[in-house]
């Protein structure tokens, strides 16, 4: 056959009868899948501000790591990523190598905490969980790992109160939000937030994912339904594929004015290339960064694209910076067999050598 | 629970998606047997009917994101692809040129209007929230009754109603300018996607290299739709008409709020405005306590660095002292104020129990600073969603 099509009318149909094997085995599978658990760790609560909750996981073995790790996450999703599944667990991984886990769930917040800002988020949740854990440290310093618009946080945490801090890792984590390839900072450059927020009070979650989608409409809308063909016949993977789409999909509403203030400053302004970001009275000078830093990206991150992260390169203040980048995306760094490999290795191996 | 393979329904209901299928592929078989046929709405439609009849067999049991997974698979993903099959149907077999296949691919997607296009356009219809209301046919239903008195000018007492009406309507009319500019943009990226898929088709015209099934061909188009529309969407034009089409929609959206809150407030609701207020003066009392608090804690804490300091090194007593003189005195002026709100801005400190993070328990309710000591541990759960 001549042209780029290589098949024949029986190809074809071979093709057409195992599609439709695997939706017959669907038919059956689909219904004995029960709603998808998530978060396979056993955690505690120890710390709770309003809807905002400190958890501590809890390991097999004692923690050998000393020093309190806390991971701070975005507040567009559940921070249950980085404890998806037995197999696909951040925090599992981290335990196992002796680290003490804790992480900062904001909860999911409603039109009453509609006016708190990023001011609010920092100083007052942040601060107070790390406050919280210092105490328990003996007043000692402990380690922050900051996750994508969670490691913004955590950066501009660290120029505010770095006394508190001994050591900060930054995950998918984006400094320069004006580079070329970011698609969502190119849409929100022109859009009127304070209309916005002044018209919706807290920003939808389910606007925000329809923003995501239409980042790769054609992969995360059609291309990835249709894979699910593939495995209908794999009630491990179906799964899998549920717990990431539970994931995906269960998002929290953002409190208004924190989210204007975000896209006031990190995507239109982009303070921190400019040191133009204020939290509350105070203002965010990446120079005052001076403890080690370890940034992580993903190579194929397209939220956080690699260059809006290496970004970080030159400006902060701290000498000890250390760069990782993992062949991945955006998601695949929590959850990727290889992700699991290398990222808690990484971070293992990094605080080790400044803890010595 | 209830399962598609059990029980004595399970037969029946595999023999009635064994009879779709069989027309789905009798269809496939048609378009294959008659070389230039188009793959027409027939076979689209037995496709569809298949996937159809498929999702209804689905017993209720298949909730939550199985659920929700299936009916994506059926309203944005197996159109697509069926009419790839369509496509390929046609071609199968038959030496072809990269061009036949991609205008085809181009006749069969556009063939059916925006039919494969509504879960992308669907941002531009007003939609916040796919649980609201659909404001724009709210809206043209208005205009549709009310069109005489909006375009006539507005004079004596119900002036300013009229007024702040027809200024709803401009709305209405701005936004729906704006959402057809965006619509513009994604049959442009549409349009350049089939292009793109052309160019792609050809590389895999070279023996050993072509294409050997309908997927191969479907996510060929997907990654030729994706670069096509990449380009476009990091465009100027489009970060103006998506910031421009967003802004419309707001404008549209706090026209009518107000309207809403009129109307309510005339019944003697609360509304929305005065419960922001409400709000708005909390988390503003809160911040004003959390900075008095730090501002004493800190004063605390500089006074006893201080009083730490003269106590370890006498020869540097008094320096110290007087360095530390200002703030340490600045905590007296705080005084009792600056204490009680330090206390009442104390979080909790809850070590408890611990148990399995597994499924989050009902939750959601605002959980006050002081309210919840020795409150077990539970993840909270997304509270049931607002309409937009």
């Amino acid at each position: 056959m001549k042209g780029p099509l290589g098949f024949n009318a029986e190809d074809l149909l071979q093709e057409t009868l195992a599609m439709q094997r695997k939706l017959m085995d669907g038919l059956r599978l689909l219904p004995s899948v029960d709603d998808v658990d998530y978060g396979v760790t056993t955690r505690e609560e120890i710390w709770r501000d309003g809807k905002v909750t400190l958890y501590r996981f809890v390991g097999t073995e004692a923690p050998v790591h000393r020093t309190p790790l806390l991971i701070v996450y975005a507040l567009v999703n559940r921070p249950y990523m980085v404890d998806l599944q037995t197999d696909r667990s951040l925090v599992q991984k981290l335990l196992a190598l002796g680290h003490d886990v804790y992480v900062l769930d904001w909860g999911y917040p409603d039109r009453s905490e509609r006016y708190q800002t990023l001011e609010d988020y920092l100083l007052r949740f942040v601060d107070g969980a790390v406050d919280h854990l210092q105490a328990r440290n003996g007043g000692n310093p402990i380690n922050m790992l900051g996750i994508c618009q969670g490691g913004v946080f955590a950066l501009c945490y660290a120029a505010l109160r770095q006394a508190k801090l001994a050591n900060l890792i930054t995950m998918v984590t984006p400094v320069d939000f004006h580079t070329p390839d970011n698609m969502l900072s190119h849409w929100a450059r022109q859009v009127d937030v304070d209309l916005l927020v002044d018209t919706l009070g807290n920003i939808p979650a389910d606007l925000m994912n329809a923003s995501y989608l239409m980042l790769k409409p054609f992969r995360l809308n059609v291309q990835k339904y249709v894979g699910l063909l593939d495995i209908l016949d794999d009630k491990d993977a179906l799964e899998d594929f549920l717990r990431m789409e539970k994931w995906i999909f269960d998002s929290p509403d953002l409190a208004g004015e924190a989210f204007r203030d975000f896209i006031k400053q990190f995507y239109q302004g982009n303070g921190l290339m400019h040191d133009g970001v204020r939290i509350g009275e105070e203002t965010v000078d990446l120079q005052q960064v001076t403890l080690p830093v370890l940034n992580i990206y993903a190579e194929q991150d397209h939220l956080v694209p690699p260059d809006a992260s290496r970004a970080l390169r030159g400006r902060i203040g701290s000498t000890d910076y250390t760069e990782s980048s993992f062949r991945g995306g955006h998601i695949g760094i929590y959850v990727s067999g290889r992700a699991q490999r290398e990222v808690p290795a990484t971070i293992t191996g990094w605080l080790n050598e400044r803890a010595q | 629970m209830t399962t598609a393979g059990s029980g004595s329904g399970a037969g029946d209901v595999e023999a009635l998606a064994r009879q779709y299928f069989s027309a789905w592929g009798d269809a496939l078989r048609h378009a294959a047997a008659a070389p230039g046929h188009t793959g027409g709405p027939e076979g689209q439609d037995s496709w569809q009917q298949a996937i159809d009849g498929w999702a209804r067999m689905m017993p209720n049991a298949a909730s939550g994101p199985a659920d929700e997974a299936v009916h994506r698979f059926r309203e944005q993903a197996g159109g697509w692809y069926g009419t790839m099959q369509q496509v390929a149907a046609q071609f199968a077999g038959r030496d072809t040129t990269s061009a036949d296949v991609a205008q085809a691919w181009r006749k069969a997607v556009l063939g059916q209007g925006d039919g494969l296009l509504q879960w992308m356009l669907q941002g531009a219809r007003g939609h916040t929230h796919p649980e609201g209301p659909d404001l724009l046919q709210l809206l043209e239903t208005l205009q549709r009754q009310l069109g005489p008195w909006l375009q006539s000018p507005a004079f004596g007492p119900g002036r300013e109603h009229q007024a702040r009406w027809q200024a709803l309507l401009r709305a209405q009319q701005e936004y729906q300018a704006h959402s057809r500019d965006y619509v513009e943009q994604i049959r442009q990226a549409l349009d350049d996607a089939f292009t793109l898929f052309e160019q792609r088709l050809a590389e895999h015209e070279q023996p050993g290299n072509q294409l050997t099934s309908a997927r191969a061909m479907f996510d060929l188009w997907i990654d030729a739709a994706e670069e096509a529309y990449a380009k476009v969407a990091l465009s100027e034009p489009f970060q103006t008409v998506y910031a421009s089409l967003g802004n419309a929609q707001m404008r549209l959206r706090a026209a009518t709020q107000q309207e809403i809150e009129r109307l309510t407030e005339s019944f003697g609701l609360p509304t929305r405005t005065e419960m922001d207020a409400a709000h708005r003066r909390i988390a503003e009392l809160e911040r004003l306590v959390r900075r008095m608090a730090s501002g004493a804690g800190a004063a605390r804490t500089d006074a006893g660095s201080a009083t730490q300091s003269a106590g370890a090194n006498k020869a540097g007593a008094k320096k110290a002292g007087a360095k530390k003189a200002a703030p340490g005195k600045a905590a007296p002026k705080q005084g009792k104020a600056a204490a009680a709100a330090r206390a009442a801005a104390a979080p909790v400190s809850t070590p408890k129990a611990s148990r399995p993070a597994a499924k989050p328990a009902a939750a959601g309710k605002r959980a006050g600073n002081a309210s919840t000591p020795g409150k077990a541990a539970k993840p909270s759960t997304k509270p049931r969603k607002r309409s937009a």
